[in-house]
């Protein structure tokens, strides 16, 4: 190798002398972009919304700009489209459905480089300036239920307020009507638990206020408040030459209204008080199940192949219907529902005499929605189990559902699953009884919470055959931890709101009695009668109970009539 | 296809070669090459490439030679905004590959210079959601002509080059070379260039080095490129090439075998 001389580096010298007097050149240059504007803004009123239509912007390019990239990222946008003409970019930004996104404030970036010739050859692309377009995406909050729906008046409560975007938004405050809770917790994305004061007779909004979310937030909840009733002890016939088979009895506190279920005729009997007296309105045939939707607006009936949401009025006219869905074992059927405060209804379908069928989770339409962006539809969740002939009962604040099942021809009994609507999941529980018989003991609960508490009592009433084949009423605490025995002379039982009582129809003495729930220490004993009190008239075989919301009336019903009683202590 | 069909007569031609020290091509000279390399753009976006290359010089008569190359190119462009402030996620890099087929004729005298001219094809192609101006679609089609001069001095080699680009639609890209070359030894290569017109501002610093531990068939390669435009970026890559058969030093490969 030569050593490197004198003259090498002078002549270094003198290239870079020469290169430094070049000049670049008077030609183009690189690729420059500009674009039309820097900012895109989405919003709509709730996840419940229309899709809003897309937006476009404009970008220039400079001349010597061989190409065009866009690219987008971010939840705020479903796809950005764009078309070419001359040195002109025309960009389409699409937003996603507010429902795939769930309510929030939600960004996306599109970007638009212009890429110009990099090297002599033109091989290798050389990029210009990006442009940036901000997207942004609100979509507000919105309350879809409150439950339970009513609330007593003049007294304080809690409520369970069921939702989306509660933890989008900071929630700052929550009104009934124009009256502040007196407490309120976020719960989750989808909950929020308030208690409000004692509020006069009425329906007012529920409002939630929540900091950086412009404008008000749509609410589809009102909170009804009603007297406690003070109904005298009476009795209801039935139309004449009717023998009911009572599946359900429901009380519509807001009508005052009393709704029964007969799956012998099936048909549903509705009865609302006026003044002094029950009057019979019309029967509605075809239809065995039944119970008040999440907002109590509509009625859900169940027939065997169909389920209707009926205006809970004394027309009981039918607003929406829905197939059942297919069901992969002939001879499958609608049987049974309950409702949940996430507006879900738990439907158990039967196929006699022992099959195991699906659960589904029915989506209602509430009263806001139901003629305009709602289809209501059947869905069967992942955690859905297949039960046999199972029966479904909700609490009154609909946080839970509990689902029995079996029947006699089982030699074990099988678990009980609840369905948490706060999770819109179902699961086992720790419990097993088996559902003896095709008209069981129905399964009665109560979740309370009192006012200003987020603390929570539950008991769940819970009848069926034991591993030792006993038939056995059991109630229940939330954790299901077995707190008592009621007598096994009980034809039917509901909880007292307060989940302080529960209230049974006794065979044995033609009796409704009074059992104290107060007790926290779990115990396999009878629990302790407190009260008892005869009955105007007897209801008749196959009873049913309901009970007020102010846990002040009893409703009885069997197949001879309906005993309305006011509660014992 | 027309670029194949250009390159097909003068293979032919070069098929034969022989070894004449005077002549514009000595011997016939085959080499391949591959670089790899990266470029910042204003310091916070980074794209690399990737270029398999490859190129035969055969004479053609005493001063007069020609040249073939062929070469396939892999650029990955980060097409983030910068300074990147969005929440969204990651971008995707926007992929282009180019291939292109170069055909040329010179005359060379070795111990003074050589001028001539090139013709190439050349194809882009996007895989990204991109679209050519000229075309409205994924893909770009480019001939290009290039004239060049050199003159050799002593160990310094002074060449001019003028490109002319046709995009497919028709519109051009114009621009002209100015390299100043120096072997400080026989095996080092420095070079400093100068783009103008439509590639104004654009500098380029090369350094090839031929070991003659590798028994002079391979040189290794290292070159800065800076474009300092509106926005300021960096190149740099290296890359070695290899040569079958020809092994002489890099002086004299320059000018009297390439």
């Amino acid at each position: 190798m030569r050593r490197l001389t004198v003259s090498h580096c002078v002549t270094a010298f003198l290239f870079m002398a020469l290169l430094s007097a070049c000049s670049g050149g008077n030609g183009g240059s690189q690729a420059s972009t500009s674009v039309s504007t820097n900012t895109i803004t989405f919003s709509v009123g709730s996840p419940d919304a229309t899709t809003p239509p897309s937006q476009a912007f404009s970008a220039t390019v400079s001349a010597g700009t061989i190409f065009v990239a866009v690219q987008h990222n971010g939840t705020a946008i479903a796809n950005a489209s764009y078309t070419l003409s001359g040195t002109t970019v025309q960009v389409v930004v699409d937003p996603p459905s507010p429902a795939s996104l769930g309510a929030g404030n939600f960004t996306g970036t599109v970007t638009v480089t212009g890429f110009s010739c990099g090297n002599p050859t033109c091989s290798t692309p050389a990029p210009g300036n990006t442009q940036i377009v901000n997207v942004t995406y609100q979509i507000s909050p919105i309350v879809r239920f409150v439950a339970p729906y009513v609330a007593t008046a003049n007294t304080a409560g809690t409520v369970i307020i069921r939702g989306q975007g509660f933890q989008q938004f900071p929630v700052t405050g929550v009104t009934f009507g124009a009256t502040a809770a007196t407490t309120f917790t976020v719960v989750s994305d989808t909950e929020i638990e308030a208690s409000y004061p004692a509020l006069a007779p009425g329906s007012y909004a529920v409002q939630i206020q929540a900091s950086g979310n412009p404008g008000a937030i749509t609410s589809q909840a009102n909170l009804v408040a009603v007297n406690a009733p003070a109904y005298s002890a009476a009795t209801i016939a039935y139309p004449s030459g009717t023998t009911p088979q009572v599946n359900e009895l429901a009380y519509d506190a807001q009508r005052q209204a009393l709704l029964v279920a007969d799956t012998a005729d099936g048909k549903i009997l509705r009865y609302a008080f006026n003044g002094g007296t029950w009057n019979s309105t019309p029967v509605i045939t075809g239809l065995s199940d039944l119970a008040l939707a999440t907002d109590g607006q509509h009625l859900l009936a169940l027939s065997q192949t169909n389920l209707y949401q009926l205006i809970p009025d004394n027309t009981l006219a039918s607003d929406v219907t829905t197939p059942a869905p297919t069901f992969g074992i002939a001879g499958t059927v609608l049987k049974n529902l309950a409702v949940g405060n996430d507006g879900n209804a738990v439907i158990t379908t039967g196929n006699p005499p022992s099959t195991s069928t699906g659960l589904y989770v029915y989506a209602a339409c509430n009263a806001i929605n139901i003629n305009s962006t709602c289809t209501p539809a059947f869905s069967q969740p992942a955690s859905a189990p297949t039960l046999d002939n199972a029966t479904a009962v909700g609490s009154s604040d609909g946080s839970l559902i509990a689902i029995m099942h079996g029947d006699s021809t089982l030699t074990s009994p099988v678990s009980v699953f609840q369905y948490v609507a706060a999770s819109d999941t179902f699961s086992a529980t720790s419990v097993t009884l088996n559902q003896y018989s095709t008209n069981p003991v129905a399964p009665a609960l109560s979740v309370f919470t009192p006012a200003n508490s987020t603390t929570s009592t539950t008991r769940i009433v819970l009848s069926g055959t034991d591993a030792n084949n006993a038939a056995v009423i059991n109630v229940y605490d939330g954790s299901y931890n077995l707190l008592g025995t009621l007598p096994a002379t009980t034809l039917a039982v509901v909880v007292k709101p307060d989940a302080t009582r529960a209230y049974t129809f006794d065979s044995a003495s033609s009796q409704v009695l009074s059992f104290d729930l107060t007790s926290t220490t779990p115990a396999s004993g009878p629990l302790t009668q407190v009260g008892a009190v005869t009955p105007l008239g007897s209801p008749g075989a196959g009873v049913r109970m309901a009970i007020s919301p102010d846990g002040g009336t009893l409703f009885i019903a069997g197949n001879s009539q309906i005993v309305v009683q006011p509660a014992p202590p | 296809m027309k670029r194949y069909l250009l390159a097909v007569p003068l293979l032919l031609c070069g098929a034969h070669a022989w070894a004449d020290p005077a002549a514009a091509v000595a011997a016939t000279n085959y080499e391949i090459g591959l670089t790899g390399g990266d470029t910042y753009v204003s310091g916070n976006r980074a794209s690399n490439i990737y270029d398999i290359n490859g190129r035969a010089t055969f004479p053609l008569a005493t001063y007069l030679g020609a040249a073939l190359s062929g070469d396939y190119g892999h650029t990955s462009i980060a097409t983030n905004p910068f300074p990147d402030s969005t929440t969204g996620g990651s971008w995707a890099p926007c992929t282009v590959r180019s291939d292109d087929l170069d055909a040329g004729m010179f005359m060379r005298n070795p111990s003074f210079g050589r001028i001539g001219v090139d013709y190439g094809a050349g194809q882009l192609k996007s895989q990204c959601s991109a679209t050519f101006v000229d075309t409205g679609t994924d893909t770009l089609n480019t001939r290009y002509s290039t004239a060049s001069a050199e003159y050799y001095f002593s160990t310094v080699t002074v060449a001019v080059a003028r490109s002319k680009v046709q995009l497919e639609a028709g519109n051009g890209l114009d621009s002209d070379t100015l390299t100043a070359s120096w072997y400080p030894i026989n095996d080092v290569r420095v070079a400093l260039a100068a783009d103008g017109l439509d590639l104004k501002d654009t500098y380029h610093l090369d350094l090839e080095y031929q070991p003659e531990f590798l028994d002079n068939s391979m040189s290794l390669l290292l070159n800065y490129t800076t474009q300092r435009q509106t926005l300021a970026t960096h190149t740099i890559s290296v890359g070695f090439r290899y040569f079958f058969g020809t092994e002489v030093d890099l002086l004299t490969r320059d000018r009297n075998y390439r």
